[in-house]
C-alpha cells in the first residue's frame, strides 16, 4: 500500500473509532445521569463530544484525500438507491452534522436534556448506518476474502472495541485536565470514570475474544473455500504477513489484558483515577495499533477475481 | 568521513561524560533529574557514532556483521533515551499549560498509524538495519530532539522573563541546536521506498525493497525541494555527516555550558539558602530568648499572685493585682473580670486600663453577644482580623478608644460558669493562641483567689462563732457562777445584818471577797486570752512568751518557756491558733485546779512522728515529716483520771489538736503534778502563712 491508499484505513478506522466512542459515551451518560443527576452530568462530556466531532471530521478528510477529485465526492449521493458508497456518504454527512449540532448545543449550554439525548442517539444511529454501509461496500462476490458476514461484524466489533478503549483514555485525560485547572467537576468525573472502568474493561475483553474468533473463523472459511482467490488470501496471510498477523493479535491481546490488569490493580489498591492516565493511554495505543494492523491486513490480503 | 564519525562520536561521548559528572556532583536544579537520561544517551549515541566509524573504515566481514548487529541495538536504544530526555526537558523544567494534556490524545491516532505503517515496512526483503535506522530516527530521534528543543526554547523564554539574559541565550542556543539536530538526524535517513524516506534521504539512488531493484529517482515536491538534501549537497559540497557533526557540536557546546550555568546558579541559590537559614536560626534564637523572658515574666506574676493568695490578702486586692499584671504581660489596653449574677447577668467586678486599676462600685452590667456566647458555650474566644467591630461593643466600658481585638475566657468553678475574664487592645494585632492559653491560666488564678477568699471568709466566721462560744462558756462557768454566788451571798448578808449576827456577817464577807477575787482573776485571764488570740501580729513564739509572762504576773504562778524549736515553728495558720488556745486552756486548768507553783512549757521539733501520744486517739495522717512537740508540766496536786469527773476542757483540747492533724495526751500523777503533751504537724516553709494570728 502506498501512502495514498492508507487514506482508506484512516477513514474507516476514524469513523469506527468515533462511533464506538460516541456509543460508549452515551451509555455512560445515561447511567451517570440516573445516579448523579442530569444537570451535573451534562457538563462533564463537552470535551469528549468535541474530540468525537474532530475525529469524524478527520475521517472525512482522510476519505477525501483518497479521491482523485475530492470536490466531486458530493456527486456520489446521486446513486443513493443502488450504491452503498452513496448511502455511506449520506450517513457520514448525517453523522457529522448531528454530532456537530450536539456539540454546538453542549458548548452553548442550549437545548433540553431530552432533546440532546435524542439528538445523540440519532447521531449514533447515523454512525451505525455509516459503518454498516462502509462494510457493505466491501462485501463483493469478486472478493472472496471480503465476501462474508465477518466483514460487517468485524467493522462493528472494531468500532466498539476502539470506542471503549479510546473513551477510557479520553475521560481520564479530561479528568486530569480538570484537576490541573482545579475545576469543580473533577470530583464527579472521577466518580463516573470509577463507575465505568470495570465494565469497560470487561466489554473490551469480550470484544477482543470476538475479534480473535472472527479471525480464526475467517481463516477457516477461506481455507475451506475452493476459490483460488480465497486460497491466495490465506497464503498471503499465513506466508507473507504472518509477522504482521502475529503483531496484530499480540497487540490486541496485550492491550486488552493490560487494561484489565490496570483496572483491577486500581480497584484493589484504591489509587487515584488520574494516576491511570499513562497506562490506559498505552493500552489504548496498543489496541489501536492492533486494529490498524488488522485493517491493513484486511486490505492487503484481498485478491480480486476477474478484472 | 572516518574523522567526521570519530568527532561525531567524540562529541556525544563528551556530552555523556559531562552530564554524568554533573549528575554525580549533585545539586537540586530541575535539569538534574534529566541528566541520567542525557548521560546515557550521550554514551550510547557516541558509541553508535564510533561504530559507524569502524564500519566505514572497512572491517572484516565477521566483525562487520557483529558491529552491524550492535549498531542495530544501540541506535534505537539511544533514540529512546533521547526521547525520554526530551520529554523530561519539555514537561519537567517548567510545568506545561493544562491544555497540553490533550496533545497525546490528539496524536494517538496518527501515532498508531505511523507505528503500524512502520511495522508494515519491516516485512520488506530489504536489510533489516535500514528500517531500524529509519524508524529509530523517525519515531525516536525526531520527536526526542523536537521535545528537547522545545523544552530549551521554553526555558529561553522563562529565563529571559526572570532577567537571566546569559542563561536565556544559552537556552536559545541549546533549543535551536536540538531543532537542527531533529532535522538533520531525525529526518534525513537512508534511502527507502516508503514514507518520507523516499524524499529526505542522503542517497538519491534508493533501493526499491519491494521489487528488489534500483528505484527510479523521485522528484521532490513542494517544500521538499527547498529542503532536499541533494540540493544542499550540491550547493555546499558537504555530506550529511558533516552537518550532523555541526549539530552534535552545537548540542554538546550549549548543553554543557547550560549545565555549568545551572551549577553556578545552584551554588548561588545554595548560598542564598545558607544565608536564609542563618537568618532563620538567628530569628529562632531571638524568639527563644523572648519566649523564655515571657515565660519568666509569667512565672513571676503567677508566683506573686499565689503568694498573695497564700498570705490571705484581700481578695479584691488580689484580683486587681491579677488584672493589672496580666494586662501588661499581654500588651493589652484593657482587662476586666466579670462575675455572673443570678446566673444570667454579668457584672463588671474589677478592671484595669492604662490609666487606672480599680474595683467597680457600684457594679455595672456587661451586655455583649460575644460574651454571652463564651459563657454559654464555656469556650474561650479570640477575635480575628475579620471580626466586625460592632460585635465587640460594650466590652471596655472605661476605654473610650475603639476596641479592635478581644480575647475572652470563661471563669468556671466546678464546671459551672461564674464569670469571665477578658482583655482587649486598640491595635489591630490579633491575640495569638498562646495569649489565650496565658489568659486561661490567669482565669484559673482568678478562680483560685475568689475561692480562697470565700473559704477564708467562712473560716473567719467559724472562728468568731467558736470564740464567742468559748467566751460564753467561760462567762457561764466563771463570771456568771460567781455573780450568782454573790447574789446569794448578798441576800445572806442582808439576813445576817437584819438579825445582827456580825460574826457570821464578817465570815460571809470574807467568802464574798474571795469570790470577787476569783472572778476578777478569771476576767483578767479571759481578757489576756482574747488579746493574745485576736490581736497579736509579731509571731507565734513572741505571742506565747508575752502570754506566759502576763499569765505569771496575773496568777503568781511561775511559768517558764523553753523553746528549742526556733522562732519559726512552721505550723499552719489554723494549727497556730489551736496551739495558742490549747496552751491557754492548759494554763487555765493549772490555775484553777492544780494549785501549782511552777509550770514548765517546752516547745521542741520532732523530725519523725514516732509513736502516737494516745494510741486510742491516734492523729490523722498528714504526711508531714516534722512535728512541733509542746509539753505543759506543772508541779501541782495532780488528779486521778479514773476518779475525776470527765473534763469538758480536756476534751476540747483534744478535739482542737485532732482538727489540725495533731495529737494530745494528758498524764496526771496523783500528788505529783500534771503533764499535757501536744504534737502538731509542721508544713513546708513555703506554705507557712504569716502573720498567722490575725483573724480580723
Amino acid at each position: 500500500m502506498n501512502l495514498r491508499e492508507w487514506a482508506l484505513p484512516v477513514y474507516t478506522i476514524l469513523v469506527q473509532l468515533a462511533l464506538g466512542t460516541f456509543l460508549t459515551l452515551w451509555i455512560i451518560r445515561t447511567f451517570a445521569a440516573s445516579k448523579y443527576g442530569k444537570e451535573r452530568v451534562d457538563h462533564i462530556i463537552d470535551n469528549s463530544i468535541l474530540v468525537i466531532f474532530i475525529t469524524i471530521a478527520a475521517g472525512m478528510l482522510g476519505a477525501h484525500s483518497h479521491l482523485s477529485k475530492p470536490l466531486h465526492s458530493i456527486l456520489a449521493i446521486l446513486n443513493l438507491r443502488s450504491s452503498w458508497l452513496s448511502r455511506e456518504i449520506v450517513f457520514n454527512a448525517l453523522f457529522f452534522l448531528l454530532t456537530g449540532s450536539l456539540l454546538y448545543l453542549q458548548l452553548r449550554s442550549k437545548g433540553s436534556w431530552r432533546f440532546k439525548t435524542i439528538l445523540g442517539w440519532l447521531a449514533i444511529l447515523s454512525g451505525i448506518g455509516n459503518v454498516y454501509c462502509m462494510a457493505r461496500i466491501y462485501v463483493l462476490p469478486t472478493q472472496a476474502a471480503w465476501n462474508t458476514p465477518i466483514t460487517v461484524i468485524s467493522f462493528f466489533t472494531t468500532a466498539f472495541l476502539l470506542g471503549v478503549m479510546a473513551l477510557a483514555s479520553l475521560l481520564i485525560m479530561d479528568l486530569r485536565y480538570s484537576e490541573l485547572r482545579n475545576l469543580p467537576k473533577s470530583g464527579l468525573q472521577a466518580l463516573v470514570i470509577q463507575d465505568s472502568l470495570g465494565w469497560m474493561a470487561k466489554t473490551a475483553a469480550v470484544l477482543s475474544v470476538a475479534i480473535i474468533a472472527q479471525q480464526i473463523y475467517l481463516l477457516s472459511t477461506l481455507s475451506q473455500n475452493s476459490q483460488v482467490t480465497a486460497q491466495i488470501s490465506v497464503l498471503l496471510l499465513l506466508q507473507l504477513y504472518p509477522v504482521l498477523l502475529t503483531l496484530r493479535l499480540g497487540a490486541l491481546i496485550l492491550g486488552v489484558l493490560s487494561l484489565t490488569l490496570v483496572v483491577a490493580w486500581q480497584a484493589r489498591n484504591h489509587r487515584l483515577i488520574s494516576d491511570l492516565l499513562v497506562p490506559i493511554y498505552l493500552t489504548c495505543l496498543l489496541v489501536m495499533v492492533g486494529e490498524i494492523l488488522g485493517r491493513f491486513l484486511f486490505y492487503a490480503t484481498h485478491v480480486r477475481l476477474g478484472i | 568521513m572516518i574523522i567526521l564519525y570519530f568527532f561525531y562520536g567524540l562529541f556525544f561521548e563528551g556530552l555523556g561524560l559531562t552530564a554524568w559528572l554533573q549528575m554525580r556532583a549533585g545539586g537540586e536544579f530541575r535539569l538534574r533529574k534529566q541528566l541520567p537520561w542525557l548521560a546515557a544517551f550521550g554514551f550510547t549515541y557516541g558509541a553508535a557514532g564510533w561504530l559507524d566509524m569502524f564500519l566505514a573504515s572497512g572491517v572484516p566481514q565477521d566483525l562487520n556483521t557483529w558491529l552491524t548487529v550492535l549498531r542495530m541495538i544501540l541506535h534505537p536504544m539511544s533514540g529512546l533515551l533521547l526521547l525520554i530526555f526530551g520529554w523530561g526537558v519539555l514537561t519537567q523544567l517548567t510545568p506545561l499549560p493544562s491544555w497540553t494534556i490533550f496533545i497525546p490524545g490528539v496524536l494517538i491516532v496518527p501515532l498508531a498509524f505511523v507505528i503500524t505503517y512502520a511495522a508494515t515496512t519491516f516485512i520488506t526483503p530489504s536489510p533489516i538495519e535500514i528500517p531500524i535506522d529509519i524508524w529509530s530516527r523517525y519515531l525516536l530521534y525526531l520527536p526526542g530532539s523536537i521535545m528537547a528543543g522545545l523544552g530549551f526554547l521554553r526555558q529561553w523564554s522563562v529565563q529571559r522573563k526572570l532577567g537571566f539574559q546569559y542563561i536565556s541565550n544559552l537556552m536559545l542556543g541549546a533549543g535551536l541546536a536540538f531543532i537542527f539536530e531533529a532535522f538533520i538526524v531525525g529526518l534525513v535517513v537512508p534511502a527507502a521506498p516508503y514514507g518520507p524516506a523516499s524524499y529526505y534521504n542522503y542517497d538519491r539512488d534508493p533501493y526499491n525493497a519491494f521489487i528488489g531493484e534500483q528505484a527510479s529517482s523521485l522528484e521532490p515536491f513542494a517544500l521538499i525541494e527547498w529542503l532536499d538534501y541533494q540540493h544542499i549537497l550540491q550547493a555546499t559540497g558537504l555530506p550529511v555527516q558533516f552537518w550532523r557533526l555541526i549539530s552534535a557540536a552545537a548540542v554538546t557546546f550549549f548543553v554543557i555550558r547550560s549545565l555549568g550555568v545551572f551549577d553556578a546558579l545552584r551554588k548561588q541559590q545554595l548560598n542564598a539558602l545558607q544565608n536564609e537559614r542563618d537568618r532563620a536560626q538567628q530569628a529562632a534564637f531571638e524568639a527563644q530568648i523572648a519566649a523564655r523572658q515571657t515565660a519568666e515574666s509569667w512565672t513571676e506574676a503567677l508566683v506573686s499572685i499565689n503568694r498573695r493568695i497564700a498570705e490571705l490578702q484581700d481578695t479584691d486586692a488580689i484580683l486587681m493585682h491579677i488584672v493589672e499584671n496580666a494586662r501588661n504581660l499581654l500588651k493589652s489596653s484593657y482587662m476586666a473580670i466579670g462575675v455572673l449574677k443570678d446566673d444570667s447577668f454579668l457584672e463588671l467586678k474589677c478592671h484595669s486600663s492604662e490609666l487606672k486599676t480599680e474595683m467597680v462600685e457600684p457594679a455595672r452590667l456587661v451586655q455583649n453577644q460575644v460574651m454571652q456566647e463564651v459563657i454559654l458555650n464555656n469556650l474561650p474566644y479570640r477575635s480575628s482580623e475579620h471580626e466586625s467591630l460592632e460585635r465587640l461593643n460594650g466590652l471596655c466600658p472605661s476605654d473610650d478608644r475603639s476596641t479592635s481585638m478581644v480575647a475572652i475566657v470563661p471563669l468556671t468553678l466546678d464546671n459551672n460558669p461564674i464569670g469571665a475574664l477578658w482583655i482587649s487592645r486598640c491595635s489591630p494585632e490579633p491575640y495569638s493562641e498562646t495569649d489565650l492559653i496565658w489568659l486561661e491560666c490567669m482565669a484559673d488564678q482568678v478562680v483560685i483567689a475568689i475561692q480562697h477568699g470565700l473559704m477564708t471568709s467562712q473560716l473567719q466566721s467559724l472562728s468568731v462563732v467558736e470564740e464567742r462560744a468559748r467566751i460564753a462558756r467561760e462567762m457561764h462557768d466563771g463570771l456568771a457562777q460567781v455573780l450568782g454566788y454573790l447574789n446569794l451571798q448578798i441576800q445572806t448578808l442582808d439576813v445576817l445584818l437584819q438579825k445582827g449576827k456580825m460574826d457570821s456577817l464578817s465570815k460571809e464577807l470574807r467568802h464574798l471577797r474571795e469570790a470577787v477575787q476569783t472572778a476578777h482573776a478569771d476576767v483578767r485571764e479571759n481578757i489576756l486570752s482574747l488579746r493574745t488570740t485576736l490581736a497579736h501580729e509579731t509571731g507565734l513564739v513572741s505571742a506565747m512568751e508575752e502570754y506566759i509572762d502576763e499569765f505569771s504576773i496575773q496568777t503568781g504562778i511561775e511559768v517558764q518557756l523553753f523553746n528549742q524549736a526556733g522562732e519559726e515553728l512552721e505550723l499552719s495558720s489554723i494549727a497556730e491558733v489551736q496551739l495558742v488556745c490549747i496552751l491557754q486552756e492548759a494554763l487555765t486548768n493549772v490555775r484553777k485546779h492544780a494549785k501549782a507553783a511552777h509550770v514548765a512549757v517546752r516547745v521542741a521539733r520532732e523530725e519523725s512522728p514516732g509513736q502516737p501520744l494516745m494510741p486510742a486517739t491516734s492523729s490523722a495522717s498528714t504526711g508531714a515529716n516534722a512535728y512541733i512537740h509542746v509539753t505543759v508540766e506543772d508541779d501541782g496536786k495532780g488528779f486521778d483520771l479514773n476518779t475525776s469527773k470527765r473534763s469538758f476542757g480536756l476534751q476540747t483540747m483534744l478535739e482542737r489538736a485532732q482538727s489540725v492533724g495533731g495529737d494530745l495526751a494528758v498524764t496526771p500523777s496523783n500528788g505529783r503534778g500534771t503533764r499535757v503533751e501536744l504534737r502538731l504537724p509542721c508544713v513546708h516553709q513555703e506554705a507557712v502563712s504569716r502573720p498567722s494570728l490575725v483573724l480580723s
